[in-house]
């Protein structure tokens, strides 16, 4: 398939899955705090307990090293677990942290890209919760500078 | 045609004049005492590239003086390209005022410059490559160009590229790729690239994901590249693959305006899958990358990438005479960064037997245009793009006592006279010019031409600004700038050198982190800048947006007609801190 017509489903796959998970069922109902803290440990706090967290390669985040636009860097989450059950990505230097959560459903693939405003130069984590709920996180710093001079 | 005829040849190898012989150079290059040395042992091994990068459009022979500051630190601390001035010929064993010392410092520059007269362009370039390729064989040698080569004259951007695409043809260049490409809109990049007679790679460079949905075209649909990633090259009885990698950070350090639709970086994961598919599907005899990533930028690529033979690097600017070897997972990449503004053509020799590239045999070669006869064709295409502008470009605006050059970690002094401008003609207390690493040089007494100011100026977003900027905004605005060039990671470094300020003195300390390192900003009057107080700043060349104001060139005509003539230069150069004893600092030239 074509990348254009394959991202065409994908956009509205994923417009779907936002409105299922992060826009009603669980994590703004169950967690309605989380979208409201100012730091990243209270938002994943409020979301996934005080759980440990592994610091492995199970969860993947892709994301440049220099933004080249702040206010939409392209994210890609990903991860190798089997039935995963949520990916919540977390923007440390932003003034609400929490900036998407997906809900997978059983047996799909576990693998989403889309847009996040960062406000500065900042860590962003994706947190990955396994089936047995265990918690594995992926940091990657990503700059935003005020404008370039190069050349 | 004017090939270059042996004695020619001989004269000029046996007057380059430098005692050492490098590990895997060709051998005695610097040391020949005639011709038939030369030639018995320049020969080697069977496939051989050319490489040539950041010409700036440089059609004619130039004047480009080395930098006297290129700082590095932590792991690059003491190795080139940070190495520079006296330190530089000790390094590499090279004797002062000789024609390699001149070329590759900028030790008595003024002196050299007047005895060995100027390098590059491209009538001479002509005739030094196509003797190269005939001499080796033409079947069994590519030309590499790697970008900055659209950019850089007036020409160049009278002609939207054009003059540089028609000259890169003529040179008879096979691959290429970009950066200051990529400052022309997409229409016409593309309309470029489709005269061009070479492929045009970049792995690097992706239609972005809502462009495509908006029916934007792609080399490649599946995987969203907006250009060829490689070519497979034959070279005699070899198969090659010639990845590009273009800048990484055009979109960031360039206008995106110019471009909407396309998104960079540096993408390693990506380069080794490709390197992966390459080795796997094509099975190529050795795996080269032509790269505009800049030579720190390379060397991270060559450690955290694997399956690479060399990296045939630009974007810095560096004049390295030897390929510098990387270690990483498979074994080990050789990087290469071969200079700026046609001063230099890389030669690499490799001898490839069973799928490998067994050994090779690498030199630098200067440029000396009074030593290469101009190859014909080439002088009447340079002297037709020229003559409608060259009424116009070649009237003097002033003359000058002070040896004038951009290049270097901080103000040069052809930067100062742009920045002295800005503020003097539109009334502001500071101003701030990029640090950009093209930029030729002019020896004193010699007259300050339109064509030497477009040198220094030729871009697509020239527009002149003057504007309110709180003390704490101007902080920040240098700390970012810092941090683009001493950030300790390469691939957080853009490449550029410093931004460079006119009527203003502070303290850098390059060593710390960003936000730490510039202190005690003043105003040339002494006077503290004051975090929430508010200056009138002029500048150019912005690239968020278009500015309102006239071009820098026009700024800089004026000045130098107000003033005819330039003496007693004050060159703005911060306090450095932590580099008495750092190479990368020629402390005898750096405060005048």
């Amino acid at each position: 398939m074509k990348r254009r017509n394959f991202l065409g489903l994908g956009f509205t796959t994923l417009a779907v899955t936002a409105l299922q998970t992060v826009g009603s069922a669980s994590i703004m109902s169950e967690h309605p705090k989380a979208f409201l803290e100012t730091s990243s440990d209270e938002a994943i706090k409020d979301i996934y307990g005080s759980n440990a967290i592994s610091k492995d390669d199970k969860a993947v985040l892709k994301l440049p090293d220099i933004a080249e636009n702040g206010s939409a860097v392209p994210v890609t989450v990903s991860t190798s677990l089997e039935n995963a059950k949520t990916m919540t990505i977390f923007i440390d230097g932003n003034p609400r942290p929490l900036a998407v959560s997906w809900e997978l459903q059983e047996g799909s693939m576990a693998k989403f890209s889309t847009r996040i405003k960062m406000r500065k130069t900042t860590n962003v984590r994706l947190i990955v919760e396994d089936a047995n709920g265990k918690l594995h996180e992926a940091v990657k710093q990503v700059k935003v500078t005020v404008g370039g001079c190069g050349g | 045609m004017s090939s270059l005829n042996r004695r020619e040849f001989l004269y000029m190898m046996s007057v380059l004049g430098a005692s050492s012989l490098y590990a895997k150079s060709h051998k005695k290059l610097f040391d020949v005492q005639n011709l038939e040395d030369y030639y018995k042992i320049q020969n080697f091994g069977n496939a051989r590239f050319l490489h040539m990068t950041d010409c700036h459009a440089q059609l004619m022979p130039v004047h480009f003086r080395e930098p006297s500051v290129n700082l590095g630190f932590d792991s690059n601390y003491g190795k080139p390209p940070h190495v520079v001035g006296s330190h530089f010929l000790k390094h590499y064993g090279i004797a002062e005022n000789s024609r390699a010392g001149f070329s590759m410092t900028c030790m008595n520059y003024v002196e050299n410059a007047k005895r060995f007269h100027k390098v590059g362009g491209f009538a001479h370039i002509k005739t030094l490559t196509d003797h190269l390729r005939g001499n080796f064989g033409k079947d069994k040698t590519l030309f590499l160009d790697g970008g900055d080569t659209w950019q850089g004259s007036a020409t160049a951007l009278y002609t939207r590229g054009k003059d540089m695409v028609e000259a890169i043809n003529i040179l008879g260049v096979d691959v290429c790729t970009g950066h200051w490409e990529f400052t022309y809109t997409e229409k016409e990049i593309l309309s470029n690239i489709k005269d061009l007679k070479s492929d045009f790679v970049a792995q690097n460079v992706f239609v972005k994901d809502e462009s495509l949905m908006n029916g934007v075209e792609a080399y490649n649909e599946d995987t969203g590249r907006a250009f060829k990633p490689y070519v497979m090259k034959k070279m005699g009885d070899h198969m090659v693959a010639v990845i590009g990698q273009a800048f990484p950070y055009t979109a960031i350090a360039n206008p995106q305006r110019f471009i909407p639709d396309w998104t960079f970086g540096i993408r390693p994961d990506d380069m080794q899958e490709l390197v992966n598919k390459i080795r796997t599907k094509e099975k190529p005899d050795a795996v080269m990358l032509l790269s505009h990533n800049g030579f720190d930028v390379d060397k991270k690529m060559a450690a955290v990438v694997s399956g690479i033979d060399f990296i045939l690097g630009g974007h810095t600017h560096d004049a390295i005479p030897v390929a510098v070897p990387v270690k990483n997972s498979s074994g080990v990449t050789h990087v290469v960064n071969s200079g700026s503004n046609g001063k230099f053509i890389s030669v690499l020799d490799l001898d490839i037997k069973d799928k490998k590239v067994r050994d090779f045999r690498f030199t630098l070669m200067p440029v000396f245009s009074e030593l290469l006869p101009e190859d014909p064709v080439m002088k009447k295409h340079i002297d037709d793009v020229r003559a409608p502008f060259l009424d116009k470009l070649m009237k003097p605006l002033a003359t000058t006592d002070n040896l004038l050059y951009r290049r270097g970690n901080f103000n040069g002094t052809f930067d100062q006279i742009i920045c002295d401008a800005l503020r003097e003609v539109k009334g502001a207390d500071v101003s701030l010019s990029p640090g950009f690493r093209w930029g030729t040089s002019i020896l004193p007494g010699e007259a300050i031409t339109l064509d030497d100011v477009m040198n220094q100026t030729a871009i697509t977003y020239p527009e002149t600004y003057l504007r309110d900027i709180k003390g704490t905004d101007l902080h920040n605005i240098l700390e970012d700038v810092a941090d683009n060039l001493f950030n300790k990671d390469p691939f957080l470094q853009q490449g550029g050198d410093m931004v460079r300020t006119g009527g203003l003195s502070y303290t850098i300390d390059p060593r710390k982190d960003i936000g730490k390192r510039i202190t005690n900003l003043q105003l040339s009057s002494g006077e503290k800048i004051e975090a929430n107080r508010i200056y009138k700043m002029a500048g150019w060349s912005t690239v968020g947006s278009k500015s309102p104001g006239e071009p820098v060139w026009d700024t800089v005509e004026k000045y130098l007609g107000d003033h005819k003539h330039i003496k007693n230069l004050k060159l703005e150069t911060p306090d450095i801190i932590g580099v008495k004893n750092n190479p990368g600092i020629e402390l005898s030239l750096y405060k005048n």
